[in-house]
Parts: structure tokens; C-alpha cells; sequence
């Protein structure tokens, strides 16, 4: 029996201002859409053989799409589609899709963004399939690691790199980490979601007397889970009255790339391993759990591909020898690998973001939350007033609220952030004056946070006021 | 001082924020004695405060409560005041750990269990130039205690017509008048981030130095269904009075208005510039059929407004 691979993919996007910060306006972007889509029959054709959908997010500067099952030859070229759809409805309004999983400078609000890939399989012996799908939502976890590292792609935070390649994991509150699948029997109802209501106390009351056996993830339930299984055989309501086809592996660790071809290759990579996995149980190999497993997904969170395994190698060398075990298999299906992916390089290490930070000490306080500050300066500066005017001061010691001036530099095509190359900071000033530039060489002598200056002001001024 | 012998009781979720209520009682007693120059008083309380900062400091809820509308004032006054501009500069700060307080639980990761919450005050930073920030505004003064504010009016995705609402208004009164002269899709100086902006400074120095009672924050609603929305966070930004004052001007002049449940209950303008018991702020959002259609209405309604608010509350 042959084995047919179906990818379906949801990936998010931010909606960017021309200088590539959040903008609130993805309602924007899809009320364009479909606009065009009402002028374009044609298109509206090809987007109903992609995509199943576009989706709101909480934060109203991000966007969805969601593509139907693809063929695995069809998965670039719609991932392709999809984001030069939505670029384009960008465009149209001044702005850019950046298909990114965090904002590398804006924090308040943090919006997040994944990439989720399902992948499913079809040409299973039915009897064999729920163990074979245990199987293989298994054999992938043990490659969680290798997964993470490979896809990390949020090293900076708030506008520094903060020692983390992933940061998203880092600070999701949604994604829970769970433990090896395995397979269980529990009791099994069939009541449609809409008449559960009306059949509550029936359900309660009533002697259970069909069971079912299920692939139990988290006992939790199956929501949210950075890698589980989906089908008709999970407690998930969506997919509990799906045919037992629509039964998928769902990925959801995956960072946002913003290369097209790092997507196709994470994609290539995750079917290859799935492969691997189905040719392995048919072979009967035993599955063993990884040790460390957790230990290991904190490396890679925190170190990316220079994480150490447990044999003292590196992940990313890990990454490199997977791919080329996996390659014939992939061959075999009509994949290829697209990017440095296949030499275990992720997108991070080649984009490389530089930070071109006129004054780190300042920037290492302030995020420590020391934003009053008195600073040296070393020569004349200039003063910005409220009203416009400039004026110049002596140099001298200046007291006041540090404001950090962001500028990012980006390549963008076609309404589509490319990449991202420098970010730069500098620094301001804001005293009773103005706010006053800062440079470089400028020297901190003292610094506090608002709490503590409080308590200085009230204090010096009741002391001096009450002699 | 006595700690809370709660603690295993209520866990340790609730503890920081009874401490923050504890500050916020020393501090206004500390109002309280500087203003009737008890020294006694004064220094008791000045220790309290110290040592409770001493356990607020660095904890998660100095974040997000008292930092989340701390009175930037401070940060850039001299470091010793006369006494009349501490206590002006203490109830700013009362008023800000009240609404800290009062917004617990409410939208936008106010909770302290939410983490997002460290980075509300942190993230003040300037993501359009300067230079550009002190052009994006346009300041109109006037002769009375009311400033009238339109933060979304220059397009694109601007509020049609507030600015000329805002001009109306403003010009029949003598209000002051400050509006944006930049798009929101760069800075929206109606959030948290742009609290730094010269148009938000611009606000603060009016209120502290031209005493101005009043903002009103003029907005454009799509929804049709009600004429104007009243955003006064539930009563932290304005009292119950001046709402209802308000509420029964525009059923005189045949508006229909809502001010209880209510979709837009005020950004951060309004929340930002309000200091309890010194001046008050409301956040109108027009609709987009009243703003097209019958904007001299809604012109006519607040001009009353503004006027009995001036002869009834602020003389």
C-alpha cells in the first residue's frame, strides 16, 4: 500500500507600518482581500484550492492563513500564493506582512505568532493505525530538540539579544508542553457538540456502555499541545466526527521563517521524519523515550543549534546528520531541500540582526527598569523642547527620564518583509529642559527606578522643607 | 510595621497588592499632614512609605500597579520640590496606584498573574523620530479651563471629521485645542507607548501648569446603532455627575448615547490624564453617521456641555 502525505499549514503574519512596526490594521488587509477576490474570479478559483481560510488573531496587527491539506508538491508554490496574496492586499495601504514570530523591538502588547503544520497520511492498514499514529506522534516528539533548534528564530527581545534563541517558547503562555502519547480506552459518547446542553444530566445519569480507544496526549485534553495528535480518535470536538483520513499529526513549534525556502525546508524535514517513523514501525523497530528530553528542549530554546546533546554533540550537527538520513526518503516523495537548512544552519544564523546600540550600558539598565537617570555629558547637546524649537546646552550633568529612539533597517518586496538587517538605538534625555540627545561617550551617574525617585524626591523635599 | 497575618489565607497572589493599598493610604495621609504642616505625622508616614517600598520594590506588582500610570512629572522634576508641587506630584500618584488598583483583571494584562504586565511601563520608547514627533502635533490655546484633544485626525485611517468637531468646540468655548498632525498608522498617541510624545507632554504641562479641569478626547466610532459612546473607565477618569450632566445635554439635543456598558471605556489619554480630585477626562466616540450627517448637533450639545461644566464645577 502506497503512503500519501497530505501538509496543511497556518501561519500568521504581522501587519507592519513602512518603518516596520506594528500596525493595527489586519481588518484592513482582509477587507482588501476580499475586494479583490470579488473583482478576480480567477483568483477567487485559485484561492479556494489553497487556502481554507483567513483568520482574526487576538492582536489586531496580526493576520492567519490557513491552507486546505496540500500535496506535497504544491506546498511552496501555495505557501508562495498565500503570502504574496496577502503582501499585496498590504501594499495596497502602505503596508507591509511580515511573517514573523515576534516583533523584535515592540513588547506592550507582545503578540505572537507560530507557524502550525499538519501532517497526515493516508494508505495505513485501518486495524493498525491508531497504534501506528501513537507511533509516529512518538517517534517525532523524540526529535523535539532537534525540531526547536532548527526553527528557532526569535533571538531578539525587546531590542537586544537576550541570551535566548527562542524566545517565543520562552514567553508563550498558550503552548503547553506535553509528554509521550499512548494509547487509552475511555468512554465514549456520541452527542453533537449543539446538543450537549439538552443531554447534560442524560449523560451523567446514564450507564456508560461503549468505550473507544483513543490516543491520550495530555489528560488535560488535547488543546494547545505543542505537538499532538488530531483526528477522530482525540477528545478534540472539531475533529471527533471527521472521518478516520482527516487523522493528522499537528506541529506546532515551529517559529515563523521568514525565507519561503526555510518554511518549504522545516515542512520537507518534519514529512521526512514522519516517513521515517511509519517506515520504522513497519520494520518494527522499538520506539524508545529520549532521555532528558525536557532538559534538552530548554537547551534548544535557550542555545538554538549550539545546544549540546546528551553525547556532548551539537544539536545543530544532530540537525545535519537527520537531514542527510532522511534525504533518500525525501527524494523518494519528490521533495528537496531548498535552503542552508540542509547543512544545519537555521534562519537566524544567516540573517544575523545587528544591533547597533549607541549606549548598551543604558539600554542593559533601562530593561532592568531603571529609567531615571543622571547622566555626563562629555560636550555640547542638542536640546529638543516641546513646542519644536531647538536650542543647544553646555556639557555638564543632566536628570531625567531615559526614552530609547528605535529605527529599524529592512528589505521588503512586494509588500513582504525580506528580512530584517540592522536595528538602531539611541537614546534621549526628557528633563525639565527637553529632551536632550545623547551620544555615546555620555557616562551614567546614577541611575533609578520611578519607585525609588519617589521616595528620594518626597524625602529631600519634606527634609529641606521641614527644618 | 504589622505584616498581613493573612498570608497563608488569601496566598500570596493577593499579598503585594495589599501592600499597595497600604501605600496608597500612607500616602494620602502623608497629603493630608503636609497639608496641615503636621510634622509628626509627616515623618511617620514618610517611614512607612519608605519601608513599604522597600517591599513593593522589584516585585512584579510595583509594575503593575504602580507603575502603569506613574506621574512622569516626577521623573524629570528637581530633586527637592517645594511642598505645594509634592503634594500636586503625591495625589497624581494616589490617583495613579487607584487606577492601577481599579484596572486589575480588567483588559490589557493588568493582572499581576499575567506577566505582560512587567513590560506596560518599560516600553515607552519612541518608534517614530523625534524631530517628526514634535511636528505631529498642532496646539490651539485658549482662554479657558477645557482642552479638547483629537488624537486620530490626519489621515490615513483617520476619524473623519473630529477634527473639525474639535476646532467647533473648541473655538465657541475658548477650549484649548491640541490635535495630530500625524497618522496612527505610525504612532497612535492614544496608547500606552506614545506616553512620552511631546502631544501626551503637552497634555501634562497644561493640566499641571494652565489648570485645566477637563479633557475631552474626541473620537470616531464605526458603530452606528448608538450617537456617542462616553468612555470614562467606569468612573476612574470622571465622576458620575459630570457623565450624567453630560448624558442628559445630549437627550436634550435628541442624541442617543450610552456610558455604562459600553464598548470603548477610554484609552489611555483619558486614563493617563486624570488625576482624582484635580481635573477629569472622557473620551467621546462619535459615530460615523453622526460625524457625516448631523456634526453641528453634536458641536451644539458639547458647547453646553462645556459651558455649565465651567460655570457649575469649575468656578
Amino acid at each position: 500500500m502506497t503512503i500519501e502525505f497530505r501538509v496543511g499549514i497556518e501561519e500568521e503574519g504581522f501587519v507592519l507600518n513602512n518603518m516596520g512596526f506594528l500596525a493595527p490594521y489586519s481588518y484592513k488587509v482582509a477587507e482588501d482581500l476580499l475586494n479583490l477576490i470579488q473583482r478576480d474570479s480567477d483568483l477567487m478559483m485559485k484561492i479556494r484550492r489553497v487556502l481554507l481560510g483567513i483568520q482574526w488573531e487576538p492582536d489586531p496587527s496580526q493576520i492567519e492563513y490557513v491552507t486546505h491539506p496540500l500535496n506535497l508538491q504544491d506546498i511552496y508554490g501555495s505557501i508562495r500564493f498565500s503570502r504574496e496574496l496577502l503582501g499585496r492586499c498590504a501594499q495596497q495601504n502602505e503596508l507591509i506582512m511580515a511573517f514573523m514570530s515576534m516583533h523584535p523591538i515592540q513588547s506592550t502588547p507582545l503578540p505572537i505568532n507560530g507557524t502550525h503544520i499538519n501532517i497526515s497520511y493516508t494508505g495505513i492498514n485501518e486495524a493498525r493505525r491508531l497504534r501506528q499514529l501513537n507511533y509516529v506522534a512518538n517517534y517525532l516528539r523524540n526529535y523535539i530538540p532537534e525540531i526547536i533548534a532548527a526553527t528557532s528564530n526569535t533571538p531578539i527581545y525587546r531590542g537586544t539579544y537576550n541570551g535566548y534563541i527562542n524566545n517565543r517558547l520562552r514567553l508563550s503562555k498558550v503552548l503547553k508542553h506535553s509528554d509521550y502519547s499512548r494509547l487509552v480506552i475511555k468512554p465514549f459518547r456520541i452527542i453533537p457538540p449543539t446538543m450537549r446542553e439538552r443531554f447534560r444530566y442524560g449523560i451523567i445519569f446514564e450507564k456508560i456502555r461503549r468505550y473507544i480507544r483513543r490516543i491520550e496526549v495530555n489528560k488535560d485534553g488535547d488543546r494547545l499541545l505543542d505537538l499532538t495528535v488530531r483526528g477522530p480518535y482525540t477528545n478534540i470536538i472539531e475533529d471527533i466526527f471527521k472521518s478516520p483520513e482527516a487523522t493528522r499529526i499537528e506541529i506546532r513549534l515551529i517559529d515563523n521563517q521568514l525565507d519561503i525556502n526555510y518554511l518549504n525546508d522545516v515542512v520537507t524535514m518534519l514529512v521526512g521524519l514522519t516517513y521515517e517513523a511509519i517506515e520504522n514501525y513497519g520494520r518494527g523497530v522499538d520506539l524508545k523515550k529520549r532521555d532528558n528530553l525536557d532538559i534538552l528542549r530548554e537547551r534548544a530554546i535557550k542555545y538554538g543549534v549550539d545546544a549540546e546533546a546528551d553525547d556532548g554533540e551539537k544539536i545543530g550537527d544532530k540537525i545535519k546528520e537527520l537531514i542527510e538520513r532522511i534525504e533518500p526518503l525525501i527524494e523518494t516523495l519528490g521533495l528537496k531541500f531548498r535552503s542552508p537548512l540542509r547543512k544545519g544552519i537555521p534562519e537566524y544564523k544567516l540573517h544575523n540582526i545587528e544591533i547597533l546600540d549607541i549606549n548598551p550600558p543604558i539600554t542593559s539598565l533601562r530593561l532592568d527598569g531603571y529609567q531615571w537617570m543622571e547622566i555626563e555629558t562629555t560636550g555640547k547637546r542638542k536640546v529638543i523642547k516641546l513646542n519644536g524649537e531647538t536650542k543647544t546646552v553646555d556639557k555638564g550633568r543632566y536628570k531625567g527620564m531615559i526614552i530609547p529612539e528605535y529605527r529599524m533597517e529592512y528589505e521588503e518586496e512586494n509588500g513582504i518583509l525580506r528580512r530584517i538587517r540592522r536595528i538602531h538605538i539611541k537614546y534621549y534625555l526628557y528633563t525639565s529642559i527637553g529632551y536632550i540627545e545623547l551620544r555615546s561617550e555620555d557616562s551614567i551617574i546614577k541611575s533609578l527606578k520611578p519607585i525609588e525617585r519617589l521616595l528620594q524626591v518626597t524625602e529631600r523635599s519634606i527634609l529641606s522643607g521641614y527644618q | 510595621m504589622r505584616i498581613p497575618i493573612l498570608k497563608e489565607k488569601i496566598g500570596i497572589e493577593i499579598k503585594p497588592a495589599i501592600y499597595n493599598l497600604r501605600l496608597y493610604s500612607e500616602v494620602r495621609m502623608l497629603i493630608e499632614d503636609l497639608e496641615s504642616g503636621y510634622k509628626e505625622g509627616i515623618y511617620r508616614h514618610l517611614n512607612n512609605i519608605k519601608e513599604l517600598i522597600g517591599i513593593i520594590s522589584g516585585t512584579e506588582y510595583e509594575n503593575a500597579i504602580i507603575e502603569k500610570y506613574f506621574p512622569v512629572g516626577l521623573l524629570t522634576s528637581p530633586d527637592q520640590i517645594d511642598i505645594d508641587r509634592l503634594i500636586l506630584y503625591l495625589s497624581e500618584l494616589t490617583s495613579s496606584i487607584e487606577k492601577g488598583l481599579m484596572e486589575q483583571g480588567e483588559y490589557g494584562g493588568t493582572t499581576p498573574t499575567n506577566k505582560k504586565a512587567l513590560y506596560t511601563y518599560y516600553e515607552i520608547s519612541f518608534i517614530y523620530p523625534l524631530e517628526e514627533l514634535v511636528k505631529g502635533y498642532e496646539y490651539v490655546p485658549g482662554d479657558k479651563k477645557c482642552l479638547v484633544s483629537v488624537p486620530h485626525c490626519h489621515p490615513p485611517f483617520n476619524d473623519v471629521n473630529t477634527l473639525s468637531i474639535g476646532r467647533d468646540i473648541a473655538s465657541r468655548t475658548g477650549s484649548h485645542l491640541i490635535y495630530s498632525k500625524l497618522s496612527r498608522i505610525y504612532t497612535d498617541y492614544n496608547r500606552r507607548y506614545s506616553r512620552l510624545t511631546p502631544y501626551r507632554r503637552v497634555i501634562s504641562k497644561l493640566i499641571r501648569d494652565m489648570g485645566i479641569k477637563l479633557v475631552l478626547d474626541i473620537h470616531g466610532a464605526k458603530d452606528d446603532d448608538i450617537d456617542i459612546e462616553i468612555g470614562y473607565a467606569f468612573g476612574a477618569t470622571a465622576s458620575q455627575e459630570t457623565v450624567r450632566l453630560l448624558a442628559k445635554i445630549l437627550n436634550k439635543h435628541g442624541l442617543s448615547y450610552k456610558y455604562e456598558d459600553v464598548k470603548f471605556t477610554g484609552g489611555d489619554i483619558i486614563r493617563y490624564h486624570s488625576i482624582v480630585g484635580r481635573n477629569e477626562a472622557l473620551q467621546l466616540e462619535i459615530s460615523s453617521r453622526i460625524r457625516r450627517e448631523n456634526k453641528e448637533t453634536v458641536v451644539d450639545a458639547i458647547t453646553e456641555f462645556i459651558e455649565i461644566y465651567n460655570e457649575k464645577v469649575i468656578k
